[in-house]
């Protein structure tokens, strides 16, 4: 085969192959997709999942994206303030990242990190879900057995973190008591860092 | 994605103008060996004699073309990140059919001009002079045309903007009448003896 009719040959095939790859931006810019990961919630993660994922050492990135004096006065363990700017230009981590805070920046900031093709998630419900889900989750009394018996994982779990299962009427998401770190508002004195889950089996334990 | 190297940060002004010299050489010197400093190579591809230029132009778009789409499909290019002429409809067919006559009558373009002056060709330093008088005149004119120089704009248009299709159909649908087209050019030549 003259060299002529190779290059022929390797333009008809990427040429050819270009129809079946539509655009020329990757996936993670497609409109579409990015809506359907939406409608299929694939876009958040479960307090809960959370709690597992950072006992479990999975790696995840937990990333606040509120102001500092928010960070200071309560956050998730193993969270980490960064500014939406800085975080786009972050290397991609090994793991997961869950985001939460700032308002509708948080949103954004998902957008942004899938255009990237980065694997985040958003904290369903945000620091108030984690408050409620995992540092005080409720179990009504009159919920079934197999609810009650699905409740003991999430006990273990909320024990580990510090905080304080209990049967009963729900409390309110903001209960002062609840906050997972202390210094601020009814908590104990360890200062909040990458040790936070920690002190906190320490503190509740 | 780390190109546009110049746009990502990676490559610095001096640099790029260094880079710049570098690619130039490379194109001149490409140009000259595929016979490009030559007028009547040139002219002949608007008399069907000799479609070296067709096939020259079509493979460089075809290869810049295809490059393109695929790095940034692989993500090694921010595609939104290259910069896209404007569109004035208007302004642009006129100074086309300019050009058109030009090309035809000096046998060279202004790329070529230079690529034959390099190669010690008058002809080339003729249509390098023309090429600067004109410009000369074009700058002195320019308050008088400058309405119609800046009609009919449509902002940095693409095909795939304009058809409403995917990029991928576009690449395909040019690669397609690429290889149409030197085929048919082959054709030609043989046909006219060359």
């Amino acid at each position: 085969m003259s060299t002529n009719r190779a290059l022929a040959l390797i333009a008809a095939v990427l040429g050819s192959l270009a129809l079946l790859a539509g655009g020329p931006e990757r996936a993670a810019l497609d409109p579409h997709r990015l809506a359907a990961a939406i409608q299929a919630g694939e876009d958040e993660i479960a307090p809960l999942t959370l709690a597992r994922w950072i006992r479990a050492g999975d790696g995840v990135r937990v990333v606040d994206l509120g102001p500092a004096d928010a960070f200071a006065a309560g956050h998730v363990p193993t969270a980490v303030n960064v500014a939406l700017d800085a975080l786009v230009d972050e290397p991609a981590s090994p793991g997961p990242m869950v985001l939460y805070g700032g308002g509708l920046r948080v949103g954004q900031a998902w957008v942004l990190l899938r255009v990237q093709g980065r694997d985040a998630r958003v904290l369903r419900g945000g620091l108030d879900g984690w408050v409620r889900d995992v540092m005080s989750p409720v179990l009504p009394e009159n919920a079934p057995t197999e609810a009650h018996a699905a409740f003991e994982e999430t006990k273990a779990l909320s024990r580990w973190f510090g905080g304080t299962p209990r049967i009963g009427p729900a409390v309110t998401p903001l209960d002062p008591d609840a906050l997972p770190i202390p210094g601020a508002r009814g908590g104990g004195s360890a200062p909040p860092s990458e040790d936070a889950a920690a002190a906190l089996r320490r503190r509740g334990c | 994605m780390s190109m546009p190297l110049y746009e990502q940060g990676l490559l610095g002004e001096g640099a790029s103008l260094w880079v710049a010299l570098a690619i130039g050489i490379a194109f001149g010197w490409f140009l000259e060996r595929g016979g490009m400093g030559n007028a009547r190579k040139l002219a002949g591809q608007f008399y069907f004699t000799d479609l070296t230029v067709f096939k020259v132009m079509f493979t460089a778009i075809v290869t810049a073309m295809l490059g393109l789409f695929w790095f940034a499909r692989l993500g090694w290019l921010d595609a939104s990140l290259l910069y896209v002429t404007e569109t004035y409809v208007l302004p642009q067919l006129v100074g086309g059919i300019v050009f058109g006559v030009g090309f035809v009558v000096g046998g060279l373009c202004p790329g070529t001009s230079c690529v034959a002056a390099a190669s010690g060709r008058t002809d080339g330093f003729a249509l390098i002079g023309g090429m600067l008088f004109g410009t000369l005149l074009f700058a002195e004119a320019f308050p008088l045309i400058e309405g119609f120089y800046r009609s009919t704009p449509l902002g940095p248009l693409t095909f795939p903007d304009l058809l409403g299709l995917p990029g991928g159909v576009l690449v395909f649908a040019v690669v397609a009448m690429a290889l149409a087209g030197f085929a048919l050019a082959e054709r030609i030549e043989a046909r006219s003896g060359r």
